[in-house]
């Protein structure tokens, strides 16, 4: 997907007005938003891992 | 103008061949879990913080969350290579998704048993319950089309 959008990108270029459609497709039904939910969770989950063993390791097991 | 439309035509074939309803259910189900495992992890280090659940109780429990969270980020992972679920990619899924639910029932009932202020048992309770429902989605839809 990182291709997809780097070739529209590309066209963008020749072509402007594609980037706007590049945000209206990551609203809508297609692959590019399934990546742009499973981007997000991942950042989510990231985010959480690093919550939760900030606090393991400031809790050290006695 | 001519590659004003090629571009548009390549964006809309990778839309058409890219849209698999189970597979958007999935990521949204995944961002769910991602979601009610920060708020299950944000109520049980508040909890600790106020002092009504103990070390020994906080500590299980976002030992418990870790491993939702590694768990999905292989799921998303695996997922991210997938334009399309096919039945080996459900069970693949399936594969790492179901230890998790089975955990989250042992993790409903160590809450039960250790965690005595109501509001806090309540809020964490709520909590395992909306991650428990979105990997029930996600186990729904994978079963569904996966037999």
């Amino acid at each position: 997907m990182d291709t997809a959008i780097a070739l529209v990108n590309l066209f963008n270029t020749a072509a402007p007005g594609v980037a706007q459609l590049i945000v209206l497709i990551r609203n809508k039904n297609g692959n590019i938003s399934v990546v742009a939910m499973l981007d997000e969770a991942d950042a989510q989950f990231s985010a959480n891992m690093k919550q939760a063993e900030d606090w393991l390791a400031s809790h050290p097991k006695t | 103008m001519k590659k004003r439309i090629i571009a548009l035509g390549i964006v809309g074939f990778l839309l058409v061949s890219c849209s698999d309803p189970d597979l958007k259910t999935v990521a949204s189900a995944l961002e769910d879990t991602a979601r009610g495992v920060g708020v299950l992890q944000s109520t049980v280090i508040n909890a600790a913080d106020r002092g009504v659940i103990s070390e020994s109780t906080t500590r299980p429990l976002l030992e418990f969350a870790l491993s939702v969270n590694r768990a999905g980020k292989v799921a998303i992972a695996v997922t991210k290579e997938w334009s399309k679920l096919e039945k080996n990619d459900r069970a693949q899924l399936l594969k790492i998704l179901e230890p998790l639910l089975e955990k989250l029932q042992d993790s409903d009932s160590f809450v039960l048993a250790n965690v005595q202020d109501p509001k806090a048992r309540r809020e964490i309770q709520a909590a395992l319950s909306l991650i428990q429902a979105s990997l029930g989605t996600a186990q729904l839809v994978l079963v569904s089309k996966g037999q």
